[in-house]
């Protein structure tokens, strides 16, 4: 518990500005900043996965862009190692660019077709100047249970499987040794049947060689396979975060209620409530306080319209970190009312 | 009520690829009942597109129905001319949702617009006639009334799917064919689309071909299914009996590679390989090569379609099933899992 995270963001926001509208000129006012992530903090211990779950729009590419360094915050920090990203010198960003690897959600996409997988693995070798190349293939290689090498080195992306090319994928990240992955949904444009395999690897890859993981995606039926923390998020906001068995089997947030109850249930003879919550996420833009998910939310209150804290929920004083931001969760009168 | 709303008998469809004949569908064979809601699972690229496409007499330019029959309403529609389909069958028969709703719908003109010039081309209907009937779909499927005269980029995803289904609903045709109808949308989207699904199912006494590769969408809304493997439809029946007594390896196997959120350390299975692209005649099982039970027949000869645990579960459909060894699949599965426990246990749960 008091390790320095790995890799930890701090009341991380990134807004991007609109263009001006006419009206905006018009009233000689700026305009209302897309609101991507907003007040997010989340920590990665070393050794451990944890998961970044959300519908499309709510920010959670953005939050690994940020991450990844493509994005500079608009407010917050990103810690390294306990170091902000934003006081990195030239030599800080080289080995945060080597430590810190990304997964792609498709590897159609994200691999030059043009490249055969041994040409793939070899440039972050060159770009960082790692000897022994040819054995760092290999050795990436079996890693990814993609063997034997030989079978694959000569190998373009079109004569991969989509399983495969996912692996390849991995071993790129693989291949310098680094600290963290970055996953952003690496197997959502996989069939099922290959899914599995891909989610073991990962989970062995991070009991094995000592990584740890940011695992993106929209899927909660498959987090748990690998992740053992996650945080939900809507509209930019973190909602819910714990241990993802419990976040799964008992959540508390409305929201990740809404999330976890819309799951189809592979079985004929189970019988799913569908409760139908019409309405779809709102813009990120001009949110003002209040919990963003209140328009949509079967519970809301009068109180609502103040932002919610985060705050730590005891389960019987195992000292398991769970955190909800809801008011339905806390007394009211112990809060400040500081945002209204 | 005998004879089946939708009908396809042997049904073989290829695609010419420069001087290659590649076998999309094989032999398939399918029946769907009126009122029935009936699923169609499979991988990508197991021809589940293509069954559809060819019901609606769709296929693309290269592809073509080389052998067997679709017969709907008793009457063969698969060597049907375009004029005829669009006269006698489409939209006002069978009806289409296409999985990219985001680009379906004409972008410049209103949805009523869109819905006013279907119902001109293909009924009698006057344009407030159109118009009310039209108001009505939307409010099956949970969108207000006031917004028929919005424009498609008015719509949210959701919304614009939702539209689809309206349109596709609105000449009140008897099967409606939704070809991955929600993979574009979240989750919650999704469960929003299937709650008024269900109420269609309940309104309307409307069919529906559900194509999908998402099994866990049709064991929860669909009373049949039908597996398919690279063109093969492997196995079908109620869907209860395919879940509680799988006869094919592949339903076996695929039907446990899905993450159940209630058993969140469940092992999952995975499939090795990859289905084998299909040329000319297939007379060979496309899943031996990936099938962990595969015996020297099943390379030499297709299937024959057999009636799964020996007709013991027949309700209104035929439990069927084309595998040489589908007698054992199941108790083959149990045995392998049986003996890998001890070891799977040991290092992938950690508590």
């Amino acid at each position: 518990m008091t390790d320095t995270p790995v890799l930890a963001t701090k009341n991380l926001k990134k807004y991007f500005d609109e263009s001006k509208s006419l009206s905006d000129w018009v009233f000689r006012r700026d305009p209302e900043p897309v609101q991507a992530v907003d007040d997010v903090t989340v920590e990665l211990q070393s050794n451990k996965s944890i998961g970044i779950i959300g519908e499309s729009g709510c920010g959670k590419s953005t939050l690994l862009k940020t991450l990844m360094g493509l994005h500079d915050p608009s407010g917050g920090d990103v810690l390294y190692k306990g170091k902000r990203m934003a006081n990195f010198d030239k030599s800080d960003w080289r080995a945060y660019r080597r430590n810190v690897q990304i997964i792609f959600q498709d590897p159609f996409n994200s691999i030059n077709p043009k490249k055969t997988v041994r040409e793939s693995l070899i440039e972050p070798l060159d770009v960082h100047n790692v000897p022994e190349k040819g054995q760092k293939v290999r050795d990436v290689l079996h890693q990814v249970e993609l063997g034997p090498p030989e079978r694959y080195l000569n190998r373009r992306p079109n004569q991969l499987s989509g399983g495969e090319l996912q692996r390849v994928a991995i071993a790129r990240a693989l291949i310098l040794e680094p600290d963290v992955l970055l996953a952003d949904e690496p197997v959502s444009m996989l069939d099922v049947s290959t899914q599995a395999s891909i989610l073991k690897l990962l989970s062995n890859l991070i009991t094995d060689l000592d990584i740890s993981m940011l695992y993106i995606s929209h899927d909660l039926s498959t987090v748990s396979y690998v992740c053992d923390q996650i945080n939900v998020m809507y509209l930019g906001r973190v909602v819910e975060k714990g241990p993802t068995t419990m976040v799964t089997q008992d959540p508390q947030h409305p929201y990740s209620q809404a999330l976890i109850n819309a799951i189809p249930i592979p079985d004929p003879h189970h019988e799913r409530e569908i409760k139908p919550m019409d309405g779809s996420p709102q813009d990120p833009i001009g949110l003002g306080p209040g919990c963003r998910f209140r328009d949509r939310c079967p519970d809301r209150m009068d109180i609502c319209d103040v932002t919610p804290e985060s705050i730590t929920m005891n389960h019987n004083e195992t000292q398991i970190d769970r955190e909800v931001a809801c008011h339905l969760h806390y007394e009211h009168d112990e809060i400040t009312r500081g945002d209204a | 009520m005998s004879d089946p709303l939708l009908d396809i008998n042997d049904l073989t469809v290829r695609y010419r690829a420069g001087d290659r004949e590649i076998t999309a569908v094989s032999d398939a064979s399918l029946e769907l009942s009126h009122g029935e809601h009936s699923g169609v699972v499979g991988e990508s690229g197991c021809g589940k597109s293509t069954l559809a496409k060819a019901v609606l007499g769709g296929l693309d330019e290269n592809g073509f129905v080389e052998s067997g029959e679709i017969k709907y309403k008793g009457q063969n529609i698969e060597d049907k001319s375009e004029e005829f389909l669009n006269e006698h069958i489409r939209w006002k028969e069978i009806s289409y949702i296409p999985q990219g709703s985001l680009d379906s719908l004409d972008p410049l003109r209103k949805v009523s617009d869109q819905a006013i010039s279907i119902a001109k081309k293909h009924t009698d209907m006057s344009e407030a006639e159109a118009l009310d009937q039209f108001k009505e779909m939307f409010e099956i499927v949970g969108l207000p009334e006031s917004r028929i005269h919005d424009y498609p980029h008015q719509f949210s995803g959701g919304m614009q799917q939702r539209g689809i289904i309206a349109l596709a609903l609105f000449l009140e045709p008897s099967l409606v064919i939704a070809d991955e109808p929600t993979t574009a949308l979240d989750v919650i989207m999704q469960d929003q689309i299937f709650y008024h699904i269900r109420q269609i199912k309940e309104r309307l006494d409307t069919s529906m071909l559900l194509i999908t590769h998402d099994m866990s969408l049709v064991l929860e809304s669909c009373s049949s299914m039908s597996v398919m493997h690279s063109g093969q439809v492997v196995e079908s029946g109620p869907t209860e009996a395919l879940f509680d007594s799988p006869s094919h390896p592949y339903t076996i196997l695929l039907q446990r590679a899905f993450p159940d959120i209630r058993t969140p350390d469940q092992e999952l299975e995975t499939i090795e390989g990859y289905p084998p692209e299909t040329e000319g005649e297939i007379d060979f099982c496309t899943f031996a090569d990936r099938c962990p039970w595969a015996v020297e027949e099943c390379r030499t000869d297709a299937p024959a379609v057999e009636i799964a645990n020996g007709g013991t579960n027949t309700g209104d459909t035929q439990h069927t099933v084309s595998c040489v060894r589908h007698q054992e699949a199941l108790d083959l599965y149990k045995a392998d899992r049986a003996a890998d426990a001890p070891i799977q246990g040991g290092h992938d749960n950690d508590d």
